[in-house]
């Protein structure tokens, strides 16, 4: 069953065609991932998703209903939490007051201020950052603000996830921790998760299904290795493949 | 800066030392007679006006400069309708409609930021003066006399028990809910709305909230100097007062407000009837080295110097 179901969707800025026409179901319980070079349309599309920029044309359906042109707060208490891949953290915030808001703001029955607290410790541990609940969100390092990400979105307790390049700038060792963090969150929490990633070991590690953008429009779907053989996604990426000629 | 979330511990102490203290000080004010109750007044109406600032611009950081406004509108309000209806309900009306103004003109103004935001809150209040100054003298009513307004001493209850509302409204704002998602408006207001903030109502609901009390003050001071003239109520020096008593106590904390003003009035009763030439370069230097060196004001002092320096809260 599709939990997000998109149809038809374009988005114009100006002349320029960034989304064209694009149709994608994510299905409940799985990891979906998003391919494509920079410009792709990746991160508009999320953004549209999430409310935070309007489609030009076309629908978006989340557990069956349309939430085409809802502001990202109600699309939020929807269900849908996305990360930025530009992580801004509230800075001057401490983490755990970064957490404390979006469970007090981004649930649809949001618990008591004196609850939030503890609440955001237990998702604090689950994804690692606990011992740094304290310090103020502006002295983490990178990783730390990416972890700040994913445990903010969570914290508004969805049931789809949206990560836009969690892993990106992170050491391979870190990527390990992330991919770890995220396979452990997804399943406590009953999550399905869409996700953009340029590790393209992560994401083809974690996905169930990827699909692959170019210039704004889907050119290929499948498993990550029927992905991998995909005649125009090696032609996207690498270019045309053409048969070396016997000198003559 | 930073408001306290420490919400672990009861509020009484706080709440009852702001009681306490307000009624030590109208006490004092009463009993050492007329200067010292003027004193007394002025030390009140700087605090419920620094307060009620601080509430949106200390906690949203979209900086007001055009405050007045709202102190304008309430005492034309009072002036207007002065003998006519008894001023137990005028007063109220008058931070209604000073509410209700901020509430009107909220959903264009809070479309800017930054600087321009200032500029805009600064410019809208010199219109609303201008354009009430045109009414007036149209009417033929450049000032209105108030024969007849209560004494020092009754505007002095009033003030004292509203600048008391205006620092537990602050208070209890920073530790609710509500603060809690003013906080994040302040620090970005993006991730704000994606992790399901209703961005532009709570703005809108601060910025009304935060012209109610400046405006009830705005008609108790008209009481205070006996006659209503537009330009000495809408007087851009008393927004910039303001902003200057908040950056020198420091905004979004309640003590701030307390603290700046404590400290404006210290210095002006200390220099301004003998060396009122000094006053203003103190001033100006303080609000330099305050801005330069102590962004968060004297309550941001005090924190540093309680907490050893790497801890938060």
């Amino acid at each position: 069953m599709s939990l997000l179901s998109i149809k038809s969707l374009s988005k114009n800025f100006g002349g320029l065609q960034a989304l064209n026409q694009i149709t994608l179901d994510v299905t409940e319980g799985s990891v979906h991932g998003l391919m494509g070079a920079n410009g792709a349309g990746k991160t508009t599309l999320f953004s549209i998703i999430a409310g935070n920029q309007r489609a030009t044309t076309g629908t978006i359906l989340f557990a069956g209903q349309p939430i085409n042109g809802l502001r990202p707060d109600q699309v939020c208490k929807r269900g849908i939490s996305r990360t930025f891949q530009i992580v801004r953290p509230f800075a001057g915030l401490t983490v755990r007051e970064n957490v404390e808001i979006a469970i007090l703001y981004g649930r649809q029955t949001p618990p008591k201020v004196s609850e939030a607290a503890a609440l955001a410790q237990d998702i604090l541990a689950d994804i690692g950052l606990d011992a740094l609940s304290d310090q103020p969100a502006g002295s983490l390092t990178l990783s730390g603000r990416k972890r700040l990400e994913v445990a903010r979105a969570l914290g508004t307790e969805p049931r789809l996830l949206m990560l836009d390049e969690v892993m990106a700038g992170l050491t391979p060792v870190e990527v390990t921790d992330m991919i770890a963090s995220l396979r452990r969150v997804k399943d406590s929490h009953g999550l399905t998760i869409l996700i953009i990633e340029h590790v393209m070991s992560a994401l083809t590690d974690m996905s169930d299904t990827i699909t692959v953008l170019h210039h704004g429009e889907k050119i290929a779907q499948g498993t990550p290795k029927q992905i991998a053989d995909n005649a125009a996604v090696q032609e996207a990426y690498f270019g045309i493949a053409e048969p070396l000629e016997a000198p003559a | 800066m930073t408001i306290p979330f420490i919400s672990t511990n009861s509020s009484l102490p706080a709440v009852s030392a702001t009681v306490i203290g307000a009624v030590l000080i109208v006490g004092l004010g009463v009993t050492m007679g007329s200067y010292w109750t003027v004193v007394a007044l002025n030390l009140f109406m700087w605090i419920a006006l620094t307060q009620s600032w601080s509430l949106f611009s200390g906690m949203t950081g979209y900086i007001s400069l055009g405050h007045v406004v709202a102190y304008g509108i309430g005492a034309y309000l009072v002036a207007v309708t002065f003998k006519m209806i008894p001023l137990w309900l005028s007063i109220p009306l008058g931070g209604l409609a000073a509410g209700l103004f901020a509430l009107i003109v909220a959903i264009p103004v809070l479309r800017v930021r930054g600087p321009y935001f200032v500029i805009l809150t600064f410019g809208l209040a010199e219109l609303v003066k201008y354009i009430l100054l045109y009414t007036e003298t149209t009417f033929g009513k450049s000032s209105r006399l108030l024969f007849g307004a209560p004494k020092t001493e009754v505007l002095l209850y009033w003030v004292a028990a509203l600048a008391v509302i205006a620092t537990l409204i602050t208070y209890f704002v920073g530790r609710s809910r509500f603060g809690k998602g003013l906080a994040a408006v302040r620090e970005d207001e993006t991730a704000a709305e994606t992790i399901g903030v209703p961005v532009t109502r709570l703005k809108v609901l601060a910025f009304a909230a935060s012209a109610v009390i400046p405006g009830m003050i705005g008609g108790l001071m008209a009481m205070r100097s006996t006659y209503f003239d537009v330009l000495q109520v809408f007087n851009p020096t008393i927004s910039f007062s303001i902003v200057t008593m908040a950056i020198i106590g420091g905004a979004g904390d309640a003590r701030g407000p307390i603290l700046g003003a404590l400290f404006m009035l210290g210095l002006a009763e200390l220099l301004w009837s003998t060396a009122p030439q000094l006053y203003f370069i103190l001033l100006g230097l303080f609000l330099i080295g305050f801005v330069l060196f102590a962004p968060n004001g004297l309550i941001g002092l005090i924190k540093r110097r309680k907490q050893p320096k790497g801890s938060v809260s």
